[in-house]
């Protein structure tokens, strides 16, 4: 099978003479998983999620999705790669209906089908009340859940999430994981990166853990639970392989 | 294409939501152009001829030419340039175009033989006195033309002050000729004798005012509506910088611009967008300030702007000038790192690009060395070509130059657009 996302020996550092921030970094995600990418803050998963969006270039290594090269598929591969990025990404002083028809516009999805989709969207997200309100408007909660939408409207195939339920409360995260896992179940891979190793656990079907730009251990939650002496949980496991020093 | 359309929507969309920007765009340059309109009606008549540009053709090369040339040289009011000097190979027509062009406020032409024919002439006048074949009085058969061109962009008034400053130093000049060579005439006719001759009918040098026109002697006599309506719609146009680069300092802020690139949107869909929304607000603005010069302000005692036969020539020079100004503010949105800095350094730019550039006072009525530093203001090549036009009924061809310029400028900014954003993207 022809994993959907394959990272190849990624290298990224920012100056030359810096540290890399990504060192030879390499792992797949297979269609159809909600693969946790873990670690601490520094680690490297938001510049790893920014490369693979294409906001930032790359020193070395590859990157293929569906198995094409996606620095020479950019366009294409546009179309079928959804991204949420950490910070809400939405333009605040239009509302919920403006911000999605544009974004789904730019994605080329046909007016009535997009119309439909917006509406059943909203709904699920408990926005559909609140759609003709500006996004500035909008408690942080719903930011949140607007920003996701804007990420999935058009269907993709590989759906990128940085930490898509940091600073919410339970009810808001609570929304967001179960429309993820129903989208999951619909068809779409989910490459999801968190610090709420609780949230992983239960989300995702395998992850990896990530430090110092290097994919350090990799599996399904309940195998790196297995194989880690003394551990009972993810939580456990990742304190133990990435330790207790602050990291800034 | 259907991408664009959702871009060119996005773009109406912000700009209609951000109120100060719209008051910024729209209503900043009515006021202006109302304000500076009714103010200047009467700063530009009281505009003195101080250090006016002067450029003379000398073809007599004998006294009266040079003693012209070299009083013009000592005068403090002109600022004298000989076109012998600079061009050996340019006629009277080449003087002309320079004044028609607006590089010289006044063009003096002093005919070849015009010494030559002034002593034959006034030889015959005093021999004919003195043997009795006429009367007392010496009459002029020749008239000894010197041509005087004046740019058609000067007020009536200063042109009538600028004309009697010339009539007046040229009639000094006239005056002493005549006394030296009459002296010179009796003392080789008559010995010593002197003659009760009546001066006043002397053989005069004529000082033939023209109006350097350039087309069909149609003469379009500027006031301050012919200058304020076109400097408030480029200083307008130009302003937009600070809504251009303020919106997308904002969109990359807010992240959206981060989110447009990682969809089916490329870095030049996204740039073309803008463009074409913020050219539309420029054409909009002329409009709105054009519609203010023709109906509005004979309203308020002022005089109509006359759009006859140029509208489609002004729209082209405006559309010419919103790239340039689109691109300005591109750069400075792609090199400010904040929405506060790219609104202070918009606006102080644009403010002394503008009066540099003469669009606050007209550059012919600053010291040289501002003159020659205004030539650095794309405001300054922009408002050029409208005065051309306006003014001269210059024709888009006449007027290429300074499109081009706003076309180079344009370009340049874009390009440090570009390579900014790559060298930002590490």
């Amino acid at each position: 099978m022809t994993p959907i996302l394959s990272i190849e020996k990624l290298t990224k550092r920012y100056k030359k003479g810096d540290r890399f921030v990504l060192n030879e970094l390499s792992f797949e995600v297979n269609p159809g998983e909600i693969y946790g990418f873990l670690g601490p803050n520094g680690a490297g998963k938001s510049t790893t999620v920014k490369i693979i969006s294409g906001l930032i270039p790359y020193n070395n290594g590859a990157i293929k999705v569906l198995g094409k090269d996606l620095n020479e598929n950019r366009k294409e591969l546009k179309k079928i790669i959804g991204i949420v990025p950490q910070d809400i990404a939405i333009f605040p002083t239009l509302t919920a209906i403006e911000n999605l028809k544009i974004f789904g516009g730019i994605y080329g999805i046909d007016n009535k089908i997009l119309k439909k989709r917006i509406h059943s969207l909203l709904e699920l997200f408990g926005l559909y009340e609140h759609r003709n309100k500006k996004v500035d408007h909008y408690s942080g909660g719903m930011k949140r859940r607007i920003n996701l939408i804007a990420g999935m409207l058009h269907e993709p195939s590989l759906l990128l999430l940085d930490e898509p339920t940091v600073g919410i409360d339970v009810q808001s995260k609570n929304v967001i994981i179960e429309n993820l896992k129903m989208l999951n179940k619909n068809g779409t891979t989910i490459l999801y990166t968190s610090h709420n190793m609780e949230e992983a656990q239960d989300f995702c079907s395998r992850v990896g853990i990530i430090d110092e730009g290097k994919i350090i251990t990799e599996g399904t939650a309940e195998e790196l639970i297995c194989r880690t002496p003394n551990c009972n949980d993810l939580e456990s496991v990742y304190l133990k392989l990435t330790g207790k020093t602050l990291r800034d | 294409m259907k991408s664009f359309f959702y871009l060119l929507y996005k773009d109406a969309l912000l700009l209609l939501r951000d109120k100060a920007g719209i008051i910024l765009l729209f209503i900043m340059p009515i006021a202006l152009v109302l304000i500076m309109t009714s103010m200047q009606d009467g700063l530009l008549n009281s505009i003195t001829n101080t250090d006016i540009s002067l450029v003379l053709l000398n073809d007599d090369n004998d006294s009266i030419g040079n003693t012209i040339e070299k009083e013009l040289n000592k005068s403090e009011v002109f600022d004298v340039h000989n076109l012998n000097e600079m061009d050996t190979l340019l006629s009277e027509n080449g003087l002309r175009n320079l004044v028609a062009q607006g590089k010289y406020l006044i063009g003096i032409y002093v005919p070849a033989n015009t010494t030559q024919q002034f002593k034959e002439g006034f030889r015959k006048d005093i021999e004919s006195v003195f043997d009795g074949s006429s009367t007392n009085k010496l009459e002029s058969s020749d008239s000894i033309p010197i041509r005087i061109y004046l740019d058609p962009t000067i007020k009536p008034n200063v042109q009538s002050n600028l004309m009697s400053n010339v009539r007046e130093f040229i009639t000094q000049i006239q005056n002493q000729f005549q006394l030296k060579a009459f002296s010179e005439a009796l003392k080789e006719i008559a010995g010593n004798t002197e003659s009760n001759l009546d001066l006043r009918y002397s053989k005069k040098l004529i000082a033939d005012e023209k109006i350097s026109d350039k087309k069909e002697d149609v003469l379009f006599r500027p006031n301050s509506v012919q200058h304020n309506v076109p400097a408030w719609t480029l200083f307008a146009i130009f302003f937009i910088v600070i809504s251009l680069s303020g919106s997308t300092i904002k969109e990359r802020e807010d992240g959206s611009f981060n989110r447009l690139m990682t969809m089916p949107c490329s870095y030049s869909k996204y740039l073309l967008s803008k463009m074409t929304v913020y050219l539309f607000v420029c054409i909009l603005q002329f409009l709105i300030v054009l519609a203010m010069g023709i109906w509005v302000f004979p309203y308020i005692g002022l005089e109509s702007f006359d759009v006859n036969g140029i509208f489609l020539k002004l729209l082209f020079v405006v559309i010419v000038a919103a790239c340039a100004a689109i691109g300005f503010g591109t750069a400075i949105s792609s090199i400010a790192t904040s929405q506060q800095q790219a609104a202070v350094f918009g606006s102080v730019s644009v403010v002394i690009l503008a009066a540099i550039g003469g669009l606050w006072v007209p550059t012919y009525a600053m010291p040289e060395i501002f003159r020659t530093f205004s030539n650095v203001s794309p405001l300054k090549w922009g408002i050029d070509a409208l005065y051309s036009i306006i003014l001269r009924k210059s024709d888009i061809s006449d007027v290429l130059a300074q499109c081009i310029y706003l076309l180079i400028f344009a370009i340049s900014c874009f390009v440090i657009a570009i390579i900014y954003k790559k060298f930002k993207k590490v």
